[in-house]
C-alpha cells in the first residue's frame, strides 16, 4: 500500500514571526499573489493529482487498459518559438507561477543598482535599455529610474517625536496594522473589484508590482542602511515585530504605492464607468498612505520611510506601467534625504503627507509631482524598442480585458 | 468670609505634594483657569482693576486675568447690573494664592469669597489675542427656523458631513480651546487659547467653508488633508491626543446626535463647537474642567451674535450639550461650575431676551461605588468608610466628605481620621478646625502621603474634609507614593442626628475613552454592598451598606437650570445599568432643593446586548456606536433645538411634559423609572440611523 492519505499537508509557517517582510506575493513562485483570505484558487475544478494515493492509482490503471504500444498516427504542430515583436501565445498554456517567472525576469533583468560615486548617501536604480534585437541586443545603456539618498541622523531624530505622537493611534489602527502584515491585496480589492475568480491577470499583475516593488526596496533598503525607530529610542516600544531590515525606504508604502499607481492606471485604461474616475485614483491614494502611515502608528517606521517609500512606490508603477504598454518614455524621480527639513523654532518636524508627491487634481490627470526640495523635478527617460516587453503587454492587455 | 477661599484643592495641587502632577511639566509658573465667585459688590471690572493688595511691586495683571467676556464684551452689548455676574472664570498664578492667604490683604481676601482649580494648560496654548472683534448687536427682525446648538465637548470632527449644508459648513464657529495659534480675538478670554476656526474666510485665517474646498480632490472631500490644513491633527504639536484621528470620538458622536443631518437639506441649524482641553490636561483627579466649560459657554453665546449678525436677524435662542461630567461636589446645585452656568443664562435672556437653554447629561456612576452615605445612629458612633485604592495609580486619589448645613457655630459635630492600609494615619481632625489647624498629615520619612483637610465651602455654606492620596506609583520611580491597598476614612460622631447626613465622594480619577490612562479609579469597597445577585446580574439597588448607587449623579448636573437627562435601553425601556440618579443633596437654607434628579430618560443603548446607539463616526459615511448618558443628553439638546427654532420654549418643563406624556407606556414595558432615577420619564427618540440592529 501506498503512503499516507491526504497528501503531505505542507510544512507552513516556517517564515516564523514576522513573515518576509514584503506584503505578500513574494514567497511562494507558485502563487500567484491571491488575495489573502478571499479563498484561494486552487480547489474547485481543479485536476488534483500528485498524491502517492494517485500516482499508485495511475500507474495501475494504465497497466490495466494500455495494450500493445502502438506508433502515434500523427506528430501535434511545434509550438510556435518566441519571436521579437510576436504575441506571446503560449503565456496563456503556462501556470501562473511560470508566468510570475516570466514576468519578473522580463523586469528584474532590466533593473541594476549602482552607488553613487561621489555621494554615499544616495543609491540609484537603472533600467537597462537597449535597442533593437539581433543575437546580441544593441545600444545597451543604463538609464537612471529612481535615486534615493539617505537622510542625516539628525532628520531621524527629528522624525521620533512623529513617531511617539502616532502610537497614540494604536488601539484605533490595531486591526487593520496586523492585518497589513500580509495581505494587502484585500485592501485594494475592497475598492475596485478585485477576486481570483474574476480578475484573475488583475491579481497576476498587481503580484508582479509587487515582486518589482519588493526587489528593488530591499536593494535599496540594504545599500541605505537606515536604523528603525526602536534603535533611537526604547520607548518606542513597537506593537509588533520590527522586521529584520533596513527602514528607509518604507517597504509598506513602496508596495501600497505601486499596488495603487498600477490597478489605477489599469483602471484609467480600461475606460470602466466608475473605476476610471479621478475619485477611484483619489481612494487607491488615500488607501495607500492610510497602509503607510499605519506602519508608523505601529512604531516600525518613521514617517520620512514613508515618504521615499511611496516615491519609490509611485515611480516603479508608472515605470511598470510604461513598459507593459509599450510608452515611449518613463519618468526617473529621486528623493533627496540631504533637503528633508529638520523642524526649528518656526517649522515643525515634517511629516508624511502623499500630496506633496502626488496629484490627484493635476491638469492632465493625476500625476506625480515635485515639490522643489526633498523630491526635485523628474527626468524622462525614452524607452527603445528593447525595453518594450510582448510578455508584459500580453499580462497588461489580458488585465484590462479584465474590466471591460 | 475671608480667607475661605483657600481650600484643600488648593492647598495639596499648588502648596502640597500634588504640585508635581497638577502644574504642567515644563511650567513651574503657569496661568492657572480658576472660577472664581466675587463677594457682593465687587464687579468683575472692579476686580480686573485691582483691590488693594500688599505685594511685590508688580502689576495686578501679572497676577489675575479676567477674561474681556466680563470685563468688556457684555458691558459694550449694554450689560449693566455686572453685580450680576458674580462667577467668572479668570486666569491667575501661583503667587495670586500667596496673597490670598496673606492676612493684610484683607480686601482682596474679601473680594474673593470662593475659588475652583481647573487644569492648566501646557506651555505655547495661549497666546496675544489678536484684533479685538466688535460684536454688534444684533438688530434684525426674529429669525423663524433658525437656532444655535453650541457643545462643549471632545473629539468634535467639525468638517463630517452630517455638520454642513449646500455650499459649506453649519459650523459657523469652532474653538479648540488647546489648538495651536491662533486662538479666537479677545472677546472672551484674558488670552486666546488654542485655536479658533470659522466658517468664512477672513483675510489670512481660512474659513472651514473654504477649508472644505481646498480639501476636496475628485470631488472627494479628503477631510484627513482639511483637519490636517486646519492644523487640529497634526502630530506635530505636543497635545498627545488627537480624538478625531480615532475612528469613534465622544463629540462628534455626541454632535450627531444634538443637530447631525444628512447635507443636502438640514434645517437651519447653527453649530458652535467648544472642543475642551482634555488632551492637553489630561485631566488629572486633581482638578476638573470647570473653567474651561464656563469660558466656553460664554464663547458660545457671544458667537451666537455673530452668527445673527450674519443671517441678518435678532438673537437667535441658543441650546448647548454638556455631556461632561464629574463625580465628587456639593450635589445641591451650589457648585461653582453650576452657578456660573445658571448666571449665563439669566444675564443672556435679560440682555437679548432669548432663551439659553442648557442639557447635561446625568452620569454614568450609578455603579461605580463613588458615593457613601453616612447617617449616624447615635452620638459617640464611629463609621469607618473602606477605600479601595488601587495600584499603579498616577494621579492622585481624592474622596471629599460633604458635611450636612449647620444652622449656628458649635462644638464640632464630627471628627475625621484616616488610616492608611497596613496602619498608619493621619490624627483626629474637627468639623470647623480654623485655617492653620484644618490639616492633618501622614508623613513618612519626610514625606506626606496622605493629608485630610477640614474646609468650609463658601459658595454651599456647608462644611466639607477631605482626603487627598499621593500616587500610588510613579513612573519614573523616584519619590514617594502612597501604598495602595484599603484605607480607611474613620468618622466620629458627637451631634449628628440620623436625619444629617454626611455624603462622601471620590473624585472621578480615570481617563475618557481612548485617552492614555494615568489614573486608576478608586472605590468604596464595602462588603455589605451587593454587586450581584444570584443570577449574577448587577445589582442596581441600594442595600443596607453606606456605599450608595442613588445620588450618584453628574456633580455638575444638580442645579436649577439645566435639562438633564439619564440613559434608558431602547428595547428593554428600563434605565441603563449605569444611568445615574438623585436625589441631590439639601441645601443650605430654606431653599428648596432644585431638583431631585435628572428630569427625564433618553435612550442611551439600543438594547442590553446592543450596547450604545448609532450616529457618526469622525469620519463621514461612518457609523459607530457609543453610549452613557452622554448620548442620551443630545437627543434631548436635538428636541430643544426644534423646539426653540418654532419660537417654543423647550425648557426643563417642557422637557419633564414631553416625558410625562408617554408615561406610563403599554405593556411590556416596565412601569415608569423612580423620579430619583428616570425624573418624568422616559423619551425614545426614533434612532437617528435606521440601521436596524436587532429583531424581536
Amino acid at each position: 500500500m501506498s503512503g499516507p492519505l491526504g497528501g503531505i499537508g505542507g510544512i507552513g509557517g516556517i517564515g516564523g514571526i514576522g513573515g518576509i517582510g514584503g506584503i505578500g506575493g513574494i514567497g511562494g513562485i507558485g502563487g500567484i499573489g491571491g488575495i489573502g483570505g478571499i479563498g484561494g484558487i486552487g480547489g474547485i475544478g481543479g485536476i488534483g493529482g500528485d498524491s502517492p494515493l494517485a500516482a499508485d492509482a495511475l500507474v495501475h490503471t494504465r497497466d490495466g487498459i494500455i495494450g500493445s504500444w502502438q506508433d502515434p498516427a500523427a506528430a501535434p504542430v511545434q509550438l510556435a518559438a518566441e519571436q521579437t515583436g510576436q504575441p506571446p501565445d503560449n503565456l496563456e498554456l503556462w501556470s501562473p507561477g511560470v508566468r510570475a517567472s516570466l514576468f519578473d525576469f522580463e523586469l528584474h533583468s532590466r533593473v541594476g543598482f549602482h552607488v553613487d560615486g561621489t555621494d554615499p548617501d544616495t543609491m540609484h536604480v537603472c533600467h537597462l535599455d537597449t535597442a533593437g534585437s539581433g543575437s546580441l541586443p544593441a545600444g545597451m545603456a543604463y538609464k537612471p529610474l529612481v535615486s534615493l539618498t539617505r537622510p542625516s541622523t539628525a532628520v531621524f531624530e527629528d522624525q521620533l517625536h512623529l513617531v511617539h505622537a502616532y502610537a497614540d493611534l494604536r488601539p484605533d489602527r490595531a486591526a487593520e496594522i496586523l492585518s497589513q502584515l500580509s495581505a494587502t491585496t484585500v485592501f485594494v480589492g475592497s475598492i475596485a473589484y478585485l477576486h481570483p475568480d474574476r480578475t484573475p491577470k488583475t491579481l497576476e499583475l498587481i503580484a508582479t508590482a509587487f515582486r518589482l516593488a519588493n526587489l528593488v526596496e530591499m536593494r535599496l533598503k540594504h545599500g541605505l542602511a537606515c536604523r528603525r525607530p526602536n534603535e533611537y529610542s526604547p520607548q518606542l516600544q513597537p506593537m509588533i515585530l520590527t522586521p529584520a531590515h533596513g527602514a528607509l525606504p518604507s517597504g509598506h508604502a513602496t508596495e501600497a504605492f505601486i499596488a495603487s499607481t498600477v490597478l489605477w492606471r489599469l483602471l484609467e485604461a480600461s475606460g470602466h464607468a466608475v473605476y476610471s474616475t479621478a475619485a477611484t485614483c483619489e481612494q487607491l491614494m488615500r488607501l495607500a498612505s492610510r497602509t503607510a502611515i499605519n506602519r508608523t502608528v505601529a512604531g516600525v517606521h518613521f514617517p520620512v520611510d514613508s515618504v521615499a517609500g511611496a516615491l519609490l512606490g509611485l515611480t516603479l508603477g508608472h515605470y511598470l506601467v510604461s513598459r507593459c504598454t509599450g510608452a515611449a518614455d518613463y519618468e526617473a524621480w529621486s528623493f533627496d534625504g540631504h533637503s528633508y527639513p529638520v523642524s526649528s523654532s518656526t517649522a515643525p518636524a515634517e511629516d508624511f503627507n502623499w500630496r506633496v508627491l502626488f496629484d490627484v487634481g493635476a491638469a492632465g490627470g493625476p500625476a506625480q509631482v515635485s515639490n522643489g526640495s526633498y523630491i526635485p523635478n523628474a527626468s524622462t527617460q525614452t524607452l527603445d524598442a528593447g525595453g518594450h516587453s510582448p510578455l508584459l503587454a500580453f499580462l497588461w492587455d489580458k488585465a484590462a480585458a479584465e474590466w471591460a | 468670609m475671608a480667607g475661605d477661599a483657600i481650600d484643600s484643592e488648593v492647598n495639596w495641587n499648588l502648596f502640597g505634594p500634588g504640585r508635581e502632577e497638577f502644574l504642567p511639566p515644563g511650567d513651574r509658573d503657569p496661568w492657572i483657569p480658576v472660577l472664581i465667585k466675587l463677594s457682593q459688590g465687587t464687579t468683575p471690572q472692579s476686580f480686573a482693576r485691582g483691590p488693594d493688595f500688599k505685594a511685590a511691586a508688580v502689576p495686578w495683571s501679572d497676577w489675575v486675568l479676567v477674561p474681556r467676556l466680563y470685563t468688556e464684551t457684555l458691558p459694550r452689548l449694554g450689560f449693566e447690573k455686572p453685580d450680576d455676574l458674580r462667577y467668572i472664570a479668570a486666569l491667575v498664578k501661583i503667587g495670586f494664592f500667596e496673597l490670598l492667604q496673606d492676612e493684610r490683604n484683607a480686601e482682596l481676601r474679601d473680594a474673593v469669597e470662593d475659588i475652583a482649580l481647573s487644569a492648566p494648560l501646557p506651555p505655547g496654548v495661549y497666546s496675544e489675542p489678536g484684533e479685538d472683534e466688535p460684536i454688534l448687536f444684533p438688530q434684525g427682525g426674529p429669525a423663524t427656523g433658525a437656532v444655535v446648538v453650541g457643545i462643549v465637548d471632545d473629539g468634535i470632527a467639525f468638517a463630517h458631513e452630517r455638520f454642513r449644508e449646500p455650499g459649506g459648513s453649519r459650523v459657523e464657529f469652532f474653538w479648540m480651546q488647546d489648538g495651536p495659534p491662533p486662538g479666537p480675538p479677545a472677546i472672551v478670554g484674558p488670552l486666546a487659547s488654542g485655536r479658533e476656526l470659522r466658517k468664512e474666510t477672513i483675510g489670512a485665517r481660512i474659513g472651514i467653508d473654504d477649508l472644505l474646498k481646498q480639501g476636496t480632490y475628485a470631488d472627494l472631500c479628503d477631510e484627513d488633508e482639511v483637519y490636517r490644513r486646519a492644523g487640529v491633527i497634526d502630530p506635530r504639536t505636543p497635545t498627545g491626543h488627537k480624538a478625531i484621528l480615532w475612528r469613534r470620538a465622544h463629540g462628534t458622536h455626541v454632535l450627531d446626535l444634538a443637530c447631525g443631518f444628512s447635507p443636502e437639506s438640514p434645517p437651519n441649524w447653527r453649530i458652535v463647537g467648544v472642543q475642551l482641553p482634555i488632551a492637553t490636561t489630561g485631566m488629572p483627579a486633581s482638578s476638573t474642567l470647570g473653567s474651561y466649560i464656563v469660558l466656553g459657554l460664554g464663547y458660545i453665546l457671544v458667537r451666537s451674535l455673530a452668527v445673527a449678525n450674519r443671517l441678518n436677524c435678532g438673537p437667535l435662542p441658543v441650546v448647548v450639550n454638556i455631556s461632561y461630567g464629574i463625580t465628587a461636589g456639593p450635589h445641591d446645585g451650589t457648585h461653582l461650575v453650576e452657578r456660573a452656568i445658571e448666571g449665563l443664562v439669566l444675564m443672556w435672556k435679560q440682555m437679548f431676551g432669548v432663551d439659553v437653554r442648557v442639557v447635561i447629561a446625568s452620569g454614568n456612576s450609578h455603579l461605580d461605588r463613588l458615593h457613601a452615605e453616612i447617617a449616624f445612629a447615635s452620638p459617640g458612633e464611629t463609621v469607618e468608610i473602606p477605600w479601595r485604592v488601587q495600584p499603579e495609580d498616577g494621579t492622585s486619589s481624592v474622596v471629599e466628605l460633604w458635611l450636612p448645613p449647620r444652622a449656628k457655630a458649635g462644638p464640632p459635630r464630627v471628627k475625621l481620621s484616616v488610616v492608611a492600609p497596613g496602619g498608619g494615619g493621619t490624627a483626629i481632625l474637627d468639623e470647623d478646625a480654623p485655617p492653620g489647624q484644618n490639616r492633618k498629615d501622614w508623613v513618612v520619612d519626610g514625606a506626606v502621603l496622605c493629608s485630610a483637610y477640614y474646609d468650609h465651602m463658601p459658595s454651599s455654606s456647608r462644611g466639607r474634609f477631605a482626603v487627598w492620596i499621593r500616587p500610588t506609583a510613579r513612573v519614573d520611580g523616584a519619590g514617594p507614593v502612597a501604598p495602595a491597598g484599603l484605607w480607611t476614612i474613620k468618622l466620629e460622631n458627637s451631634s449628628l442626628k440620623s436625619g444629617e447626613a454626611v455624603h462622601a465622594r471620590i473624585r472621578r480619577d480615570e481617563p475618557p475613552y481612548g485617552y492614555p490612562r494615568r489614573g486608576r479609579q478608586s472605590y468604596f469597597d464595602d462588603p455589605v454592598y451587593e454587586r450581584y445577585d444570584s443570577a449574577g446580574r448587577p445589582v442596581e439597588e441600594d442595600n443596607a451598606s453606606i456605599v450608595k448607587r442613588v445620588g450618584s449623579m453628574n456633580a455638575l448636573a444638580t442645579g436649577e437650570a439645566p435639562s438633564v437627562i439619564g440613559g434608558v435601553l431602547r428595547k428593554e425601556l428600563r434605565p441603563a445599568p449605569y444611568s445615574a440618579g438623585g436625589p441631590v443633596t439639601r441645601r443650605a437654607g430654606t431653599a428648596p432643593a432644585p431638583r431631585q434628579g435628572p428630569d427625564a430618560l433618553a435612550v442611551c443603548d439600543d438594547s442590553a446586548v446592543h450596547a450604545g446607539v448609532l450616529a457618526a463616526g469622525t469620519r463621514s459615511g461612518s457609523v459607530v456606536a457609543m453610549n452613557g448618558t452622554s448620548v442620551a443628553a443630545p437627543m434631548i439638546t436635538r428636541w430643544i433645538a426644534g423646539e426653540l427654532a418654532a419660537g417654543k420654549p423647550g425648557d426643563r418643563t417642557a422637557v419633564r411634559a414631553l416625558a410625562a406624556a408617554g408615561e406610563p407606556m403599554p405593556a411590556p414595558a416596565p412601569p415608569p423609572p423612580t423620579p430619583l432615577r428616570g425624573g418624568a420619564g422616559r423619551i425614545v427618540p426614533a434612532p437617528l440611523n435606521p440601521l436596524p440592529r436587532f429583531e424581536r
